[in-house]
C-alpha cells in the first residue's frame, strides 16, 4: 500500500507519504515530487515520512536524490527518524567525497568495468588484441599469463550489413577489464580480495573461451555496432554482452 | 549468446559476493548514480 498526499500553502508544499516506499510505488513518488517542484517553483517542498512503514534501498536513494534537489525530509516516527539520520549520513559522506571528484569518477568507471566483464566488444580476429583505452595491461592478462601487446590495434569493424542468415563470428574479448588503482582505493579492497578477483577473472575466461569461439547467428534486425573510439566507459559498459552484437 | 549472458550474470554475482557489505553498498550507490537498476 502506498499513498502520497500533497498539501500546498503559500510558503511550502508538503508531500505526506504513507505506506510502503518500495519498488512499484517509487515512480509515483518521483512523479509527485516532480509535479510539486514544477507547480511551486521556488517554494520549499517538505516530504513527511511519519506514516511510512517500509523504505527500500532504492526508496532511500530516491529520497536522497530529492533531498539533494532541495526537498526537506521530516517525520516523527522511529522509521522516519532513522531514514533521516541515514540520509544525513549519506549527505555528509557525499560532501566529503566531493573533495575528490576525480576519484569517484574513476571508481564509477572502474566499477562498471569490473562488473560488466568486458566493456567493449570488437570484431578482431584474435582475442589477444587489447583495446588501447589504457596503457595498463588487462588484469586477466596478468593473472592468466597471456602475452600483452600494447602496440596492437583492433582490426577495423565491418561497415556492410550482413545478409540475412549469414553467420558472423564476433569476438568478445575480456581485455578491457581492469582493476584500477582508484577502484582498489575507493573500495578499500584487501590484497586477498584483489588476488581472488584476479583468480576469478582468469577462471572465468577459461570457462567462456569455448563459448566465444561459437559462431553467432545474426538475424534480419542486425545493424552495425556504433564505434565509440574504444574509450567509452560509461553506464553502457554495464550492458550485457549480447547488446553489443 | 545466451551462454554469454548467463556467464556475465554469474561473473557479476561472483565478483559481488567477494565484496564486503560496505563495499557492496558503495558499488550499489555508484550504480544507482549511473542510473542502473539497483540490486534488490
Amino acid at each position: 500500500m502506498f499513498k502520497v498526499t500533497t498539501i500546498d500553502n503559500q510558503a511550502q508544499s508538503v508531500l505526506i507519504v504513507e505506506g510502503s516506499l518500495v519498488g512499484p510505488w517509487l515512480p509515483e513518488l518521483k512523479r509527485t515530487w516532480d509535479e510539486a517542484r514544477q507547480t511551486h517553483e521556488g517554494a520549499t517542498v517538505v516530504v513527511d515520512l511519519t506514516k511510512v512503514t517500509i523504505v527500500s534501498q532504492h526508496g532511500e536513494n530516491i529520497l536522497f536524490q530529492m533531498m539533494n534537489e532541495g526537498a526537506r525530509v521530516v517525520g516523527n516516527s522511529f522509521l522516519a527518524r532513522e531514514v533521516r539520520k541515514q540520509l544525513e549520513r549519506r549527505r555528509n559522506r557525499q560532501r566529503e567525497d566531493g573533495n575528490d571528484r576525480y576519484r569517484r569518477a574513476s571508481f564509477v568507471v572502474g566499477a562498471a568495468l569490473l562488473l560488466a566483464m568486458g566493456g567493449q566488444s570488437s570484431w578482431a580476429s584474435s582475442r589477444n588484441l587489447p583495446h588501447a583505452a589504457s596503457d595498463a595491461p588487462p588484469i586477466e592478462a596478468l593473472s592468466a599469463g597471456i602475452p600483452y601487446d600494447r602496440e596492437a590495434q583492433p582490426l577495423p569493424m565491418p561497415t556492410s550489413r550482413p545478409q540475412e542468415g549469414e553467420v558472423v563470428v564476433a569476438d568478445l574479448p575480456f581485455s578491457s577489464l581492469q582493476l584500477s588503482d582508484s577502484l582498489v582505493s575507493y573500495l578499500e579492497l584487501t590484497q586477498s580480495q584483489i588476488a581472488m578477483i584476479q583468480v576469478l577473472v582468469g577462471t572465468e575466461r577459461q570457462r567462456i573461451d569455448p563459448v566465444l569461439t561459437q559462431p553467432v547467428q545474426i538475424g534480419s534486425s542486425w545493424s552495425p555496432p556504433q564505434r565509440t573510439g574504444g574509450s567509452t566507459r560509461s553506464k553502457s559498459a554495464n550492458l550485457p554482452l549480447s547488446s553489443r552484437v | 549468446m545466451a551462454e554469454l549472458i548467463v556467464a556475465t550474470s554469474r561473473f557479476q554475482s561472483e565478483l559481488y559476493s567477494l565484496l564486503t557489505p560496505a563495499q557492496q553498498r558503495k558499488v550499489d550507490e555508484a550504480r544507482d548514480a549511473e542510473g542502473e537498476t539497483p540490486r534488490p
